[in-house]
């Protein structure tokens, strides 16, 4: 609002017409309501353009009450995802903290303790690569069940919507069976009786990077 | 505590305490505040997107950055203008990214329009409907000013901070909005309904 035009004067027709919409909802100050009611008394034709004012609230009012609430998975997500990222708060509370008595311990020992300290570097980084080993394309082979199912670990991207999701995952007949872990993968069934299926289901759910992003079949 | 003391208490708690709990990761509060906003939020978000699944997806973003961003909340505003402004921005985005933005009002009102004649339509329903029919017909910033003033009731100055707009930006806007109403009202034969 423009307090310091209004408050040493009377207002001008124009700022009580631009006022009105909130002259209705109460919010105005009180200089500024005063100076709406005085204008009431003195301009004939501001009583109607009021009234007009209140159609238009009113309207939009009960259109936006006519809003149905939010379906209810929409908390249960929420919550879903405040867990995970508070997991991972923690996680890494944990991380830094064990990391960092670790190196402290390691630093404060001797020339044999820092050899030591760096050939369990090279054992970590050996260890992480020997971890990261994705499958090979023709490798894809597990994972399907006596019920002709074969489950993925799949990652989304963090902007993808749930309807996104959702219609992505009804096209590959593919249901989420659980997650988010921790890292926000989830557990995905899709329908497999051989491992080209896998392949296949991998390739497809791969191809909208946009949405997903990472994806690889449980050994 | 018990469960309804606990959820009296949070319902007694101010949105700043309630954020602030959340700040200190109380994912009770996250409920709390939640349900507190979501009824009038999600309105706002299916008045701006027209779209409920969209809406509920932007709904959910903005409380996880609640959630995100509590401990930097800094009390400049109010907690309900600062998470109105997240959804605005967020709803924004979406539109963007729907290439929806540009579908303003006079790309709407080239839509032909296989509504019934103006008298038909009047006698089937009252003025406040035909108003709330033809704000659908607004472009997004006219749509939003509208309800940021007229339902969630926020004052000139918090919708120029959700808007991240000057004051008067927030006033010009309500006044287009409203002049554009009027001749969609005259354009159905109704003169003098909408200031």
């Amino acid at each position: 609002m423009r307090h310091d035009q209004h408050q040493n004067g009377p207002l001008e027709p124009q700022d009580v017409e631009e006022l009105l919409p909130w002259y209705v909802t109460g919010r105005v100050s009180r200089e500024e309501a005063r100076g709406i009611e005085a204008a009431l008394k003195t301009m004939p034709d501001l009583a109607e353009k009021l009234a007009q004012v209140q159609r238009e609230r009113e309207a939009v009012s009960r259109a936006a009450e006519a809003v149905e609430a939010a379906p209810p998975e929409t908390l249960q997500r929420l919550l879903q995802q405040v867990e995970t990222t508070r997991q991972r708060r923690v996680q890494r509370a944990d991380n830094r903290d064990e990391a960092g008595g670790w190196l402290k311990g390691a630093m404060s020992h001797s020339v044999i303790w820092q050899a030591a300290f760096a050939a369990a570097c090279v054992a970590i980084v050996a260890l992480g690569i020997r971890l990261y080993n994705p499958p090979a394309p023709g490798d894809l082979t597990g994972g399907i069940n006596g019920s002709g199912r074969a489950t993925l670990l799949v990652t989304f991207q963090p902007d993808a919507t749930a309807a996104d999701i959702s219609s992505l995952l009804a096209g590959a007949k593919a249901v989420v069976t659980g997650g988010p872990g921790p890292d926000g993968t989830y557990l995905v069934q899709v329908p497999a009786s051989q491992p080209s299926d896998v392949e296949a289901a991998v390739s497809r759910l791969q191809s909208r990077q946009e949405l997903v992003a990472t994806v690889r079949p449980v050994q | 505590m018990d469960l309804l003391s606990a959820r009296s208490a949070d319902a007694a708690a101010s949105d700043g305490q309630l954020l602030a709990r959340i700040a200190r990761g109380d994912k009770d509060a996250v409920t709390a505040l939640y349900r507190r906003l979501e009824r009038p939020l999600f309105a706002f978000l299916v008045k701006t997107l027209r779209d409920r699944e969209a809406a509920a997806d932007v709904l959910n973003e903005t409380m996880l950055d609640v959630w995100r961003q509590a401990g930097r909340f800094e009390g400049k505003s109010s907690v309900a203008t600062w998470i109105y402004s997240i959804a605005h921005h967020k709803a924004i985005s979406w539109l963007r990214k729907r290439r929806e933005v540009e579908l303003d009002e006079d790309m709407v009102a080239a839509v032909p329009d296989d509504a019934p004649a103006a008298d038909t339509k009047i006698a089937a329903e009252d003025l406040t409907q035909t108003i709330a029919r033809l704000m659908e017909k607004l472009s997004v910033d006219h749509r939003i000013v509208l309800q940021l003033a007229y339902f969630q009731e926020f004052s000139v100055g918090q919708i120029a901070e959700i808007l991240d707009c000057p004051e008067n930006t927030v006033k010009t806007r309500m006044f287009y909005a409203r002049q554009r109403l009027r001749a969609l009202l005259e354009a159905e034969g109704i003169e003098g309904a909408a200031a």
